[in-house]
């Protein structure tokens, strides 16, 4: 099967800027245990995975996001 | 005159006069010369994602604010000083921020706090809200199922969320059946199952240092 090229999804729903107080936004860039995605994971462009990146930092900083989930 | 937004969390054991009252306080700093304070948002009490100084609740507090930026110097000495007040983040706003839905999903469980906003109807939701809030409901439908860890995740916080996600998916899809929707079902499952789970077991390994690193990092850029 050929491999479809990947769209941004922020580019598709036309999101300019990423808000860093959408935690449910910001929760489908993240792994399961917090890390954040890699654009080859997720397929997004390169400038919203710049705002990605540092909305998901800021959300970690408020505690809306965890900098690790169950970690013991 | 820059404008910036700031989000505090207090203490959740602190009353919502005293809240008000400290409010008041930190804001007439920052009017003091000419500065002016455009919203205020509470989004009232809600749970940490990992505890801080022991406590497991928070109250979010947003305000967005116009002000010189030599009055921010004394402004975070206050808050710093403040021990009612677990965490702040200032940065420079980004115009008019839209409440994220999750937020307005919350604010419904409680009535006295938080916006105001109409009740979440899936209905109503697909029609009032912008373009980039309707859409997405067709592409989020595959992606739940291709990734069910990052996607389930979340919704454990809050049930009602649950509910009206698929609410919103269901309607849409009605009238909506166009290519778009058929396209991102076909390319989906390719793209999206495999680089999740060789990342969580990365995650596992370097989960200890890149916690701290990442707490350093944020700690510092908000002194600044």
């Amino acid at each position: 099967m050929p491999r479809l090229k990947k769209v941004c999804k922020l580019c598709e729903r036309r999101i300019p800027k990423v808000d860093y107080k959408d935690e449910h936004l910001l929760s489908r860039f993240i792994t399961d245990r917090g890390k954040i995605l890699p654009r080859r994971a997720t397929g997004s462009c390169a400038r919203h995975q710049r705002q990605i990146a540092l909305a998901i930092k800021r959300a970690r900083y408020l505690a809306l996001l965890p900098y690790i989930r169950d970690y013991h | 005159m820059n404008k910036y937004e700031i989000v505090y969390i207090f203490r959740s054991s602190l009353t919502s006069e005293e809240l008000e009252s400290k409010l008041e306080n930190f804001h007439s700093l920052l009017t003091r010369d000419e500065g002016q304070i455009s919203a205020v948002e509470h989004w009232g009490k809600r749970q940490l994602a990992y505890p801080i100084d022991k406590e497991r609740n928070g109250n979010y507090v947003i305000a967005q604010f116009e002000t010189e930026p030599r009055s921010l110097p004394d402004f975070e000495r206050i808050l710093k000083l403040d021990d009612q007040i677990l965490r702040y983040l200032i940065v420079i706003s980004e115009g008019e921020l839209p409440i994220p839905p999750s937020m307005r999903r919350e604010s419904d469980d409680r009535p006295g706090s938080g916006y105001g906003a109409a009740p979440r109807k899936s209905s109503e939701d697909a029609a009032s809200k912008p373009a980039m809030e309707s859409e997405p409901d067709t592409e989020r439908e595959p992606d739940t199922e291709s990734e069910p860890d990052a996607a389930s995740e979340p919704d454990t916080e809050s049930e009602p969320e649950t509910e009206s996600e698929t609410d919103a998916e269901s309607e849409p899809d009605a009238d909506e059946e166009t290519e778009s929707e058929s396209e991102v079902t076909a390319e989906e499952p390719e793209e999206e199952e495999r680089p999740p789970t060789d990342v969580v077991s990365d995650a596992e390994e370097l989960a200890a240092p890149l916690g701290e690193a990442g707490e350093a990092e944020e700690r510092s850029s908000s002194d600044a």
